[in-house]
């Protein structure tokens, strides 16, 4: 950890997509703050920023976190692209032959 | 035409290539070691990662008890699933069926006035004396004809306050003037007085006996705890309460009156006490809630005193004593659980206002207030009286139904509180059986869609439906007792 309450890695785009990066910092916002910065590499930084007074701790279990919720988009990723047709189909279906303009 | 090609594809395009294909889902976290996966018309299982990552991967053996399982919940379907599709899009037709026949539930602020000064009072009381928060006859004629123009067959109309009881004038006269209409309208009509009985009589009651008139009161719990809070200027809003339950329950029947609690800081550590009051007063049913984080409960700072691990904690315990009490021979009930349970298992929507996507503000529930202005909601009315009017949909004198129930104001709320499209929610297990509380996030977050990693609404939701779904997955006993719930 850093003295300045904040801690950098590397993470690899092509393992994780950045849309699952993402949606994994919108999860932990109240433990920590997660930014995408670009580097010199192929490899961008993700940059965890956490509020003042954060105990190494903490700040470990809130990086443990993260990865977990990464883990788990990346498998919500999958999921939505196999069925996302699908459940626009049984919406359309749901609601075909409805009354609900006539109302 | 290329576009439209690739948006309507043949049936055939999606039928199964491998052994089986996956259905629309969301999963999230039970536990360390469990996620429970739903999917749009609410039906789950419970797997261990490894079973989830074999099912995403189309690594599961048909055959197995988990493929059968997976297949008859809709969550996978094969060659020889004939009607997956069609049933799924049949339950998910059957569940938003309710939203056409908007709006159940018409509520009437017949004064502001009230006799009790609660602390947490989510209403902002005004004096008994000051005449002038009484709503007119005028505004109550107008709003009837409000009533009447929205399409749902059943019809509550419920009367708040203020103590409404202080204008029981008013209340007599919108039951008269409803039942009239009904006469050529025909829906199923019934109405509820939400009193804390101190005013009850037996005029009033003679009255309520034939007109489908039902009370709502407030229980905290044991006398201490109950007037601690609902400060009565002279007496005791306690015996008020049990004195006007049994009156009503002698008058109009043993299910004439129904109770509710809210959850204050000395509540914490006695819910057991609470619960037992109410087997005191003879319910079989009870509803444990937590603040609102409007009217006086915020100007008090009460709603700060204690944090939503707090009330879970408590809420467990609760629920853990009233199930105890059902295996011991006593049915009752808790409402939240039981809430949450129908929109789980029952195959049709849930009417209950505060959980719905959209959210039921004007759809599922809509408040004339005394002074003739029109809110999406209950606590849109209460947020209006701390200065924010956001929930304001017009005013009985200047507008329209039609311009109310279409207004920018309403429409634009109603997209804005779509689970489907909000952030976070849109992937959550819990999705079916949660909604959308734009009120509550504009009260704490300044913004009706709220972030959900800061939302102690979201905290709640998922904690509850985490245990429910781990006592209905590990306590067959608790099990038994849930599902009688439902």
């Amino acid at each position: 950890m850093t003295a300045d309450d904040r801690f950098d890695t590397r993470i690899d785009v092509q393992t994780y997509r950045p849309a699952a990066i993402k949606k994994a910092a919108y999860r932990v916002a109240e433990r920590c703050t997660v930014r995408l910065e670009p580097s010199d590499s192929d490899e961008p930084i993700l940059r965890f920023t956490f509020p003042p007074r954060t105990s190494d701790t903490a700040a470990a279990e809130a990086v443990r976190v993260f990865y977990q919720e990464l883990l788990d988009e990346e498998l919500r990723a999958q999921l939505h692209e196999e069925t996302d047709a699908l459940r626009s189909l049984i919406l359309a279906h749901a609601f075909s032959r409805t009354d609900l303009l006539q109302r | 035409m290329n576009q439209l090609a690739d948006t309507f594809r043949d049936r055939s395009a999606f039928a199964p290539s491998g052994p089986y294909r996956l259905l629309p889902a969301r999963f999230s976290r039970l536990d360390d070691r469990r996620y429970v996966i739903t999917n749009d018309v609410g039906e789950y299982v419970v797997l261990e990662r490894p079973a989830l990552q074999a099912l995403l991967r189309h690594e599961l053996q048909p055959g197995t008890p988990l493929y059968a399982d997976l297949k008859s919940r809709h969550f996978l379907f094969d060659g020889e699933s004939r009607v997956a599709l069609d049933l799924l899009a049949l339950k998910y037709r059957s569940r938003a069926d309710r939203i056409a026949d908007f709006t159940a539930l018409h509520m009437f602020v017949v004064t502001l006035r009230c006799d009790h000064t609660c602390s947490y009072c989510q209403v902002s009381r005004q004096m008994e004396e000051k005449s002038r928060f009484d709503m007119s006859q005028a505004h109550a004629d107008r709003a009837v004809e409000f009533v009447f123009r929205s399409p749902s067959p059943a019809i509550k109309i419920e009367f708040q306050g203020g103590e409404p009881l202080l204008n029981f004038d008013l209340i007599r006269h919108v039951v008269l003037r409803a039942e009239s209409l009904n006469r050529e309208h025909g829906r199923d009509l019934v109405f509820v007085i939400a009193s804390n009985l101190t005013r009850l009589n037996d005029e009033i009651l003679d009255f309520c006996k034939g007109h489908r008139i039902y009370f709502s009161t407030s229980l905290d719990g044991p006398a201490d705890l109950h007037d601690e809070r609902r400060a009565l200027p002279r007496g005791s809003s306690y015996r008020a309460a049990v004195d006007g339950i049994q009156r009503i329950r002698e008058a109009l029947g043993p299910d004439a009156v129904a109770a509710l609690m809210t959850t204050s800081p000395g509540s914490l550590p006695r819910v057991r006490e609470i619960v037992d009051e109410y087997v005191k007063q003879g319910f079989h049913s009870i509803f444990l809630r937590s603040l609102s984080p409007y009217g006086f409960a915020v100007r008090t700072s009460l709603v700060r005193r204690y944090d939503v691990d707090d009330w879970v904690k408590f809420y467990v315990e609760g629920l853990r004593h009233i199930i105890d009490l059902n295996l011991s021979g006593y049915p009752m009930r808790e409402e939240f659980a039981a809430i949450l349970l129908q929109k789980m298992f029952a195959p049709v929507g849930n009417g209950y206002v505060d959980l719905q996507s959209p959210a039921g503000l004007g759809i599922a529930g809509i408040i004339y207030n005394y002074d003739g202005a029109i809110y999406a909601s209950d606590e849109g009315r209460m947020l209006a009286e701390m200065g924010d009017h956001t929930f304001r949909l017009g005013h009985l004198d200047e507008d329209s139904f039609e311009e109310v129930m279409t207004s920018d104001t309403l429409v634009d709320l109603l997209k804005d509180s779509m689970l489907e499209g909000l952030p976070m929610c849109s992937d959550c297990a819990f999705m079916p059986y949660c909604g959308s509380d734009p009120v509550f996030h504009k009260a704490t977050q300044g913004d009706v869609i709220g972030h959900k990693a800061f939302s102690s609404f979201c905290k709640k939701q998922m904690a509850v439906l985490r245990h429910l779904i781990a006592l209905m997955e590990d306590d067959a006993s608790a099990r038994r007792v849930l599902q009688s719930w439902i």
